[in-house]
């Protein structure tokens, strides 16, 4: 008890910090600030790009990392444990160098002879998959890794077949943690900004997400749209947060 | 009617047992770490034998020579582990027409409804499993996996967390709805008294061997080994020197037992057949009587085991809590004690 109340002091003084820059970001900003941001075009298909392009990664995402988060879950071997490490990477490099890294690959005579994904949208998308698919793979490990395989061998010995009882019954309980996980990978893609414009070369009304777009107009030294589109970003973020918090927390049933 | 015969390697442990059972209550019983939840597991197809067959029936689940091994979801198995029984995301009722649904069955509105009943789960349908009782859980789960009339029913002591008293409700629901739809079943148990009120037959499992298997009273009242006799609730387990026609020799004593026997290395006689005198009997028609004195005691709920020493000679019996505060036992106090001529069993080293 005496330890909770301890800890309540650092916890407020966190919580204040966090308020303390998005408040007075929202009490720096006016109303018109806003109002010039959605009317800006290339503001506009900042945000058309990056939703497509995060649309894109997380797709990806969700086909490649539930299963890999699957296997982690399931197999204990040496090889899963590697990969589980190899999955934190993407995590713990540094964006900007995960773009230097790629630009590389693409550079490389072995893919720029195929397809040349630097500067296009097919580049950005995959700069922002490698490092949101990660999100993925650990929150559906983590998922599976709480449902007993059991409930697939029950589901099996009362005639559903490999898929099936994987699907009625593991991923089904593991529904809520995947989706969180996927939209965590999102709003990453969403926010990416470092691989992206190494990869994309954040081009104007091309290449450019909504991070980049936030760039240039500071660097431009258009700091209050800069502001208003920061808090936007602000905005959906935590739309998004509060929905993976409490969007399955009414069901009846405990996985 | 079910005729197992497999052999599985594992890292640290071997599993090479044979067996068959006719009836349709069976029990594979052993302590916990045996191999009868393995054994259990292979049947339902979990995972496969090494060599060997499992049939069921006429049908074969599993052949080695015959390249025969059944997919889980086509041997038609009903599989009711101790816990994680219900799919929690499912209602009572979703859960238990799972199997109907997942097989396009047309559901037995008879049958669902004469099991429905039986089970008590007539108004607990819309729940969650989260929402039911533990013992509710395992009704529902008997349900599921009866309504699509299993091949099989393989139960891996699914009542050991369940209070002692839905237990006993629990052995005759399962009693009840096995017999009536005639469904062969076996029953993984560690638990002496849920063995004997559920089986018609067994197998004596030890580590990863079949020690016995029969019906459950020859089980019961013939135990060939010392490992088989502890395994089946003979505390006492008396070392033989030598036998002379019906009489036994253990150190000094002279046991007599029923019928002239050839040879002996054991006997084994339960606790409960170890008859405590009263200090002033005539013991002079008596039978092996031991005179000894109460080295300790062990307090169960109604009964108290008495380990009597006399000699060299160990014997435990067990009286009632009456008698032993009727009688004022407590350690220290000499006792005279009797062990019934029948029944007392003879054992050999393997």
């Amino acid at each position: 008890m005496k330890l909770t109340k301890l800890s309540a002091l650092p916890t407020g003084i966190l919580v204040a910090f966090v308020l303390l820059v998005v408040v007075w970001g929202f009490c720096s900003a006016s109303p018109s600030d806003f109002l010039t941001l959605f009317k800006d075009k290339e503001f506009i298909s900042a945000v058309v790009f990056g939703l497509k392009t995060s649309f894109v990664a997380v797709l990806f995402s969700s086909i490649f990392g539930i299963p890999a988060g699957f296997l982690l879950a399931r197999n204990s071997g040496v090889l899963s444990k590697i990969s589980d490490v190899m999955f934190d990477l993407p995590i713990v490099i540094p964006p900007l160098v995960v773009g230097v890294l790629l630009l590389n690959v693409f550079n490389s005579s072995i893919v720029s002879d195929i397809y040349s994904f630097v500067f296009t949208f097919y580049g950005a998308s995959i700069a922002q998959f490698f490092v949101a698919f990660p999100f993925t793979v650990k929150s559906s490990k983590s998922a599976f890794e709480l449902i007993p395989p059991v409930y697939e061998r029950i589901a099996m010995t009362l005639g559903a077949g490999y898929f099936k009882s994987f699907f009625d019954t593991t991923f089904r309980l593991a529904f809520d943690s995947i989706v969180s996980g996927l939209i965590l990978s999102w709003l990453r893609s969403l926010g990416e900004f470092g691989a992206t414009l190494i990869v994309g070369g954040g081009i104007a009304y091309k290449t450019e997400n909504i991070p980049i777009n936030i760039y240039l107009k500071i660097t431009e030294g258009n700091f209050k749209e800069g502001l208003a589109a920061s808090l936007f970003v602000i905005a959906v973020v935590f739309v998004f947060v509060l929905l993976t918090k409490f969007l399955f927390k009414n069901r009846r049933f405990t996985p | 009617m079910i005729d197992i015969n497999l052999k599985k390697w594992f890292s640290n442990f071997n599993i090479d047992v044979s067996f068959s059972f006719k009836q349709l209550r069976n029990v594979l019983f052993g302590v916990s770490g045996s191999g009868k939840s393995s054994i259990l597991k292979m049947i339902a197809g979990f995972f496969a034998p090494d060599s060997g067959y499992i049939k069921v029936g006429n049908k074969v689940f599993f052949d080695r020579d015959g390249k025969i091994n059944l997919p889980i979801f086509k041997r038609g198995v009903g599989y009711i582990p101790q816990e994680y029984t219900l799919f929690p995301h499912m209602t009572v009722g979703e859960n238990i027409l799972y199997g109907v649904r997942v097989r396009g069955l047309n559901l037995d509105r008879v049958r669902f409804n004469f099991l429905v009943e039986k089970a008590g789960l007539k108004g607990h349908l819309d729940l969650y499993p989260n929402e039911l009782s533990g013992g509710q859980r395992q009704r529902a789960s008997l349900v599921r996996s009866i309504i699509v009339s299993p091949n099989i029913l393989l139960l891996d002591e699914p009542f050991t967390a369940l209070d002692s008293s839905i237990r006993v409700e629990m052995y005759e629901l399962l009693t009840s709805i096995v017999d009536n739809l005639e469904i062969p079943t076996i029953y993984v148990s560690h638990n002496l008294e849920e063995v004997y009120e559920f089986a018609q037959e067994m197998a004596v499992i030890d580590n990863g061997v079949v020690l016995e298997c029969s019906d459950r009273d020859t089980v019961f009242s013939n135990p060939v080994n010392p490992k088989m006799a502890r395994l089946l609730g003979y505390k006492n387990v008396l070392k033989v020197d030598r036998v002379v026609g019906n009489r036994v020799f253990i150190d000094e004593h002279i046991i007599k037992v029923e019928k002239p026997v050839p040879q002996a290395d054991f006997l084994f006689i339960r606790a409960e057949d170890v008859l405590l005198l009263r200090r002033d009997t005539d013991i002079s028609d008596k039978e092996n009587v031991i005179e000894g004195k109460i080295v300790s005691m062990y307090s169960g709920v109604s009964s108290v085991c008495l380990k009597i020493k006399d000699g060299s000679l160990l014997v435990y019996a067990k009286v009632s809590k009456h008698v032993a505060k009727k009688k004022e036992l407590k350690v220290g106090c000499d006792v005279l004690v009797s062990l019934k001529k029948e029944a007392i069993r003879i054992g050999w080293m393997s």
